[in-house]
C-alpha cells in the first residue's frame, strides 16, 4: 500500500505543519486549525502507512506486532503524532503544536538512528503476550514522559511569559497555567505507572524465556532506575499538589533528560537490538528505508 | 420612500447637552404620539441611550413626513431647550444616509466602544416600543428588522465583537484565563464596590465564576451589590459579603484577587503582604489583578513567587491592541453595511413600486385585450383561420411588452427614493393610474 512513502516524506510533511504552526507568531491566519489539522492528518496517515508498509504483509495478525526497535520507534512517534492532532483540536486557540512537533520529528529522527538493530525473533515476539505488553507499555511511558516534557517547556514559557507581563496575540496563546500543571501530573502518573507494568512484564518475559532474571542487566536496571525517579516525582507532586502548586514542569523535565540517558544506554546494549532471527524471510519484512 | 434621522450622539454633542436630551420611555412615548396626531402618515422611531438621542421618521408618502429643521425643534421643543446651544451638535442625514447610519448603529460602529453590544438590544428596544404603540409601520418595521439581520451578518462575518477592550473584561477574560482553567472552583476576593467592581463581577459571572466574596470598606455598599446580583442572576452568582477586617484572611486564601478601590494609598504594602503570604498554607498560583488608580497594591508584591500581580497600566496595553484589532475589522464591517444598505433599498423601492407596475401593466393588458377583441370579431367574420388569430394574439403582447419595458426598467433601476417617487409619480400621472 503506497509503497512510495518514505520517512523523508513523513518528515517534511510534519516541517510543513510546524512552520504553519509557527506562522501564528507573525501573522493571523482565520483558518489556520482547519489547515493544520488537515495537514497533520494527512501525515499521520502517511505514517501510519509507512508503518503498515514496515511490518510487511499482515496476513495474520501476530504480524502487526513490531518485531524491531526501530518500528517500535515510529509506532512511539505515531502515537505522539496522534497526541497532537487531538490536542491541536481539542485546544485549537493554541500554540501547542510548536511544542510538541518538534518532538515528533525528533522520534522520528530517534526511530531512523536506532533503525540499525536485527529484528526479534518473530517466534518470541508472537510466541509470548508479554513482549508486546513490555514493549507497549514502555512505549506508552515513554510518550508519557515526552509529553511531558512538552507540557513543562509550554508550562515554564508561560509562567516566565505572565510573570513579567508580555501579553501576546490570541494565536500564540498557550493553554492556562492551571491545564498545564494538571497535563504535567497526568503524565508523571501515566509515565510512572507505565514503566512500572513494562519492568513487570519484562521481568515475566525474562522468566519465561531463560527461567531466571539477570538482574544487573542494563536495560533492567536502566528500567528500574527510571521507575524509582518517576515514583519519587509522582510523590513530590502530589506533595506539592497538597500545598496547591505544582512541580510537574521541573520534575517532568528530569523525567525526559532520564529517559534519553535510559534510552540511548539501552538502546547501545543488546537488550535493545534484539536476538538475531533464525530466518531470511523474517530478515526481509523489515527493512530500513 | 422618505427617511430622515436627527439626532445627536457622542461623536458631536458634550455629554451635559445629551443628558438634557435624553428621552424616557414614558417621555419618548408621548412625543412620538404627539407626533403621530399632527403627520398621520408617519413612522416613529425615537432611540435614546447615554450616548445618543436619535429620532428615525419616515414615511411612504413624501408629503406625509416632516422635514429635519421641524423634527430638530420638535426634539429640543419637547425638553424646553435653547435651539442657539444646540446648532452644532446635532446630526440629520436622509433617506440612504439614514438607513445606512441606523445599520452603522446597530453593529455598533457608531458606538463610543466599537463592537460593544449593548446598543444592538437597545435598537430592539426603540423599535419594539414603537410598534406595541402603534409608531412603526411598514418602512421602519423593515428597517429596524434589516437593521439586526446587518448587526448580526457583521457580528458574524467580521471579529468586531470578538475581543474586549475595556480594563475589567480584559482582565478576566484574557490575563486572568491565562491561569485558571475555569473559575467555578476557585475562590475569587473582589475589593472595592465601585463601577469597576461591579463590572469585574459581570465579567466573573460571564467566565464561569459561582463564589465571589466581596470586601469594601463601607460594609453596606457591598452588601447593596452583592443583593443586587443575587436578584439579577437568580442565585447562579453567590456574592458573600466580607468585613474589612477579614481582608488579610481572605487575602491568604484567594486565588484570584481583584481590587478596585478608590483608595489614595496602597490598601496593601509589600511588608504586610510578605507578612501573609509567608502564612498562606496554599502555595499556589495567587493572580492579583489591581484594577485601582492609584494602585492598591505595592508593585513589589509581584515579584514574590507564585504571586502574578497586574495593574492597570499592563492591562491597558492588551485594550489598546485589542481597539487596534477592532479598527483593523471596520472596512470590512463596513463593507456589509455598505450592501446591506443597497439590498435593502432596493428590495424596499421594488416593494414600494410594485402596484404601480401592476396597476399598469393591468391597464395596457385591458387595452390590448379589448383592441384584440374587436379585431377578432371583425377578421373571424372574413373567415381568418385560428393559426393567423394567434399570431395577431402574440404579436399584441410583444407590443404591449415593448412599449412598457423601458420606462419599467427605469423605475426598477432608481435606486434614490426621492427620484423612484418622483418618477412613480410622473408615471401614475403620465398614464393615468389609479391603484
Amino acid at each position: 500500500m503506497l509503497s512510495g512513502v518514505t520517512v523523508s516524506l513523513i518528515l517534511l510533511g510534519y516541517v510543513i505543519v510546524l512552520a504553519v504552526e509557527l506562522s501564528r507568531l507573525y501573522m493571523r491566519l482565520p483558518w489556520r486549525m482547519p489547515i493544520v489539522v488537515t495537514l497533520a492528518s494527512i501525515c499521520w496517515f502517511l505514517h501510519a502507512v509507512y508503518l503498515w508498509n514496515l511490518l510487511g504483509d499482515a496476513q495474520s495478525p501476530a504480524k502487526l506486532v513490531p518485531s524491531t526497535m526501530y518500528s517500535w520507534s515510529h509506532l512511539a512517534a505515531l502515537i505522539f503524532g496522534l497526541v497532537y492532532i487531538v490536542l491541536s483540536i481539542k485546544r485549537s486557540t493554541n500554540a501547542v503544536g510548536a511544542f510538541l512537533l518538534p518532538l515528533v520529528i525528533a522520534m522520528i529522527l530517534g526511530a531512523a538512528a536506532v533503525g540499525s538493530g536485527q529484528p526479534f525473533d518473530r517466534s518470541e515476539v508472537t510466541g509470548s503476550l508479554w513482549r508486546p505488553v513490555h514493549a507497549g507499555a514502555l512505549i506508552v511511558g515513554t510518550v508519557a514522559v515526552f509529553l511531558g516534557f512538552a507540557a513543562a517547556m509550554m508550562n515554564i514559557a508561560q509562567e516566565r511569559r505572565l510573570k513579567t507581563k508580555r501579553l501576546v496575540t490570541k494565536d500564540w496563546r498557550l493553554p492556562s497555567l492551571e491545564y498545564l500543571h494538571a497535563m504535567g501530573r497526568s503524565c508523571l502518573v501515566v509515565s510512572t505507572v507505565s514503566i512500572a507494568m513494562g519492568l513487570v512484564s519484562g521481568v515475566v518475559l525474562n522468566i519465561q524465556r531463560n527461567g531466571t532474571v539477570n538482574w544487573l542487566e542494563s536495560g533492567i536496571v536502566f528500567c528500574a532506575g527510571l521507575l524509582v525517579w518517576l515514583v519519587v516525582a509522582s510523590i513530590l507532586e502530589w506533595e506539592a499538589s497538597r500545598r496547591g502548586t505544582s512541580w510537574s514542569a521541573y520534575l517532568n523535565i528530569a523525567s525526559f533528560a532520564i529517559v534519553l540517558i535510559a534510552l540511548t544506554l539501552v538502546f547501545s546494549t543488546p537488550h535493545g537490538r534484539g536476538r538475531m532471527v533464525t530466518s531470511s524471510v523474517q530478515q526481509t519484512t523489515e527493512v530500513l528505508p | 420612500m422618505i427617511m430622515h434621522m436627527i439626532g445627536c450622539s457622542h461623536h458631536q454633542t458634550p455629554l451635559h447637552l445629551r443628558q438634557r436630551l435624553a428621552f424616557s420611555p414614558e417621555q419618548a412615548n408621548s412625543a412620538l404620539g404627539s407626533l403621530k396626531r399632527r403627520f398621520p402618515n408617519v413612522e416613529t422611531v425615537l432611540l435614546s441611550t447615554c450616548n445618543r438621542v436619535e429620532l428615525y421618521a419616515a414615511s411612504s408618502d413624501p408629503s406625509g413626513v416632516p422635514d429635519v429643521g421641524f423634527l430638530q425643534n420638535f426634539l429640543l421643543d419637547f425638553h424646553h431647550l435653547n435651539p442657539i446651544d444646540y446648532a452644532n451638535h446635532m446630526k440629520n442625514c436622509s433617506d440612504t444616509a439614514a438607513v445606512e447610519h441606523l445599520f452603522t448603529v446597530a453593529s455598533s460602529l457608531d458606538s463610543l466602544v466599537v463592537g460593544e453590544s449593548q446598543i444592538l438590544a437597545q435598537v430592539k428596544q426603540a423599535y419594539e416600543m414603537s410598534r406595541s404603540h402603534e409608531f412603526a409601520g411598514p418602512i421602519v418595521h423593515a428597517a429596524f428588522q434589516h437593521a439586526s439581520l446587518v448587526a448580526k451578518r457583521v457580528t458574524n462575518e467580521t471579529e468586531i465583537h470578538s475581543r474586549r477592550i475595556s480594563v475589567p473584561s480584559v482582565a478576566i477574560s484574557e490575563v486572568a484565563a491565562e491561569f485558571f482553567e475555569r473559575f467555578d472552583d476557585k475562590d475569587i476576593l473582589i475589593i472595592g464596590t465601585g463601577e469597576m467592581g461591579e463590572e469585574a463581577l459581570r465579567y466573573l459571572q460571564d467566565a464561569g465564576a459561582v463564589r465571589v466574596r466581596l470586601i469594601n470598606r463601607t460594609t453596606e455598599n457591598a452588601r447593596a451589590l452583592a443583593a443586587k446580583f443575587e436578584k439579577e442572576y437568580q442565585g447562579a452568582l453567590q456574592v458573600s459579603v466580607e468585613l474589612w477586617d477579614n481582608l488579610p484572611i481572605r487575602l491568604m486564601t484567594a486565588d484570584l484577587v481583584i481590587s478596585t478601590t478608590s483608595a489614595t494609598e496602597p490598601i496593601m504594602t509589600l511588608a504586610t503582604y510578605k507578612s501573609l503570604h509567608a502564612q498562606r498554607k496554599k502555595q499556589g498560583t495567587q493572580l492579583i489583578l489591581d484594577l485601582a488608580v492609584p494602585r492598591d497594591f505595592e508593585e513589589p508584591i509581584g515579584n514574590l513567587s507564585n504571586v502574578y500581580l497586574y495593574s492597570v497600566d499592563d492591562l491597558q496595553a492588551a485594550c489598546d491592541r485589542n481597539v487596534d484589532f477592532r479598527r483593523q475589522q471596520w472596512p470590512l464591517a463596513r463593507k456589509i453595511i455598505s450592501e446591506e444598505t443597497s439590498r435593502f433599498l432596493g428590495d424596499l423601492h421594488h416593494r414600494h413600486a410594485g402596484p404601480t407596475i401592476a396597476a399598469l401593466r393591468a391597464q395596457a393588458n385591458q387595452i390590448k385585450q379589448q383592441e384584440l377583441d374587436r379585431l377578432k370579431n371583425r377578421l373571424l367574420a372574413q373567415g381568418v383561420h385560428d393559426e393567423s388569430l394567434e399570431e395577431i394574439s402574440q404579436s399584441f403582447e410583444r407590443l404591449v411588452n415593448k412599449i412598457l419595458h423601458p420606462p419599467l426598467q427605469s423605475l426598477r433601476e432608481e435606486s434614490t427614493g426621492e427620484q423612484q417617487a418622483t418618477l412613480l409619480m410622473a408615471l401614475k400621472r403620465l398614464f393615468n393610474i389609479k391603484e
